[in-house]
């Protein structure tokens, strides 16, 4: 008995990333919010399951408390190394946050400069392979570059983690062919991360064929976190669903959608 | 009469630093942290000090100890 439609499209379409099974495919960050409870709220407006968080020295003057004592278990956490511009640093970094966190997941940034922010892919390389062979599960923040995708799944990354375009930038997705070209190779997901603006660059990403998106500023810096999360929500729903639906060609000119037949005066 | 101990001088998340104890986990607690709080990790010399090692772990003159606390991050 053949499917109907509507049961062949989840709202929640499930999607399995190192071993564990995830209904939304929208990863949240969770920095820069105008406070805490908008924080919150959008994290749980947005039905993410997977929440990224930082290391960083205690203040010795005045300890704030960490993030698991605000965010609790509700989510997964995804430690990243972000700042960190060393293989090395980045390595000790993960083991801190696996220490921290009790997670061997890690986001692996490794940065070539603070101006760009751009990855490094000779120390991100290095990294990842350290990090692989010590246990942990990798999932490095790298450039649109399928080359240097390949690469980093043929180490054992859990998936590989394109920019868009440059973090915080909100520019969009710029260069969307080579993304496309990575999902339509990649033996591992891909996860679009960085540059996401407004929701149609979410849509897109997930209409290029990327298994999730993973964002922060287009949220935590819009005028309503809250709706733009909800927005981040149903634009990653709407090109998933896109993606699966197949769209049509592009054509030179126009395609009359009405009959042609029958016109009056014709 | 006290006696007066002598600090020991480590490098404390980057910083000059004066400890009046020997002992990390109690240090730890004068920094305002409680042992069984999620979300902090510490490392000593680059190596990183389990959670369940930090009682019977000894800091020495001239230690880089580097905690860390996890924070919003994108």
């Amino acid at each position: 008995m053949s499917q109907s439609p509507l049961s062949q499209t989840s709202l929640k379409p499930r999607w399995v990333l190192a071993g564990l099974e995830f209904s939304s495919r929208l990863l949240m960050g969770t920095a820069g919010y105008p406070n805490q409870s908008a924080m919150l709220e959008s994290l749980a407006a947005s039905g993410c399951q997977i929440v990224t968080a930082s290391l960083r020295r205690i203040s010795l003057d005045a300890y704030q408390g960490s993030l698991v004592e605000v965010i609790g278990s509700h989510y997964k956490f995804l430690p990243n190394t972000a700042g960190c511009q060393t293989a090395r640093d980045a390595v000790l970094t993960a083991e801190l946050a696996r220490e921290a966190l009790d997670t061997n997941w890690i986001k692996l940034e490794v940065i070539g400069d603070r101006e760009t922010l751009y990855p490094d892919a000779v120390e991100l390389l290095s990294a990842a392979e350290t990090l692989v062979k010590n246990g942990f599960t990798v999932l490095p923040y790298c450039t649109d570059d399928p080359i240097l995708c390949r690469r980093l799944a043929d180490l054992g990354c859990a998936a590989v983690m394109p920019l868009g375009s440059p973090i915080g930038s909100g520019q969009g997705i710029n260069n969307p062919q080579a993304i496309e070209r990575i999902c339509a190779t990649s033996e591992v997901p891909v996860i679009l991360d960085a540059g996401i603006g407004t929701a149609s660059d979410a849509a897109l990403a997930m209409e290029l064929g990327c298994s999730a998106v993973l964002l922060n500023s287009a949220v935590a810096k819009a005028l309503s976190p809250v709706l733009m999360a909800c927005a981040m929500r149903d634009a990653v729903a709407a090109g998933y669903a896109a993606a699966r639906a197949g769209r049509i060609s592009k054509k030179f000119y126009a395609e009359a959608s009405s009959p042609q037949l029958g016109i009056l005066g014709s | 009469m006290s006696q007066t101990k002598t600090p020991i001088r480590l490098r404390l998340n980057g910083a000059d630093y004066d400890s009046d104890t020997g002992n990390l986990a109690e240090l730890l607690i004068r920094q305002g942290l409680k042992l069984e709080q999620k979300g902090i990790a510490v490392a000593q010399n680059g190596k990183i000090v389990a959670k369940t090692r930090w009682s019977e772990t000894l800091i020495r003159s001239g230690d880089e100890l580097e905690i860390l606390v996890a924070i919003q991050g994108g």
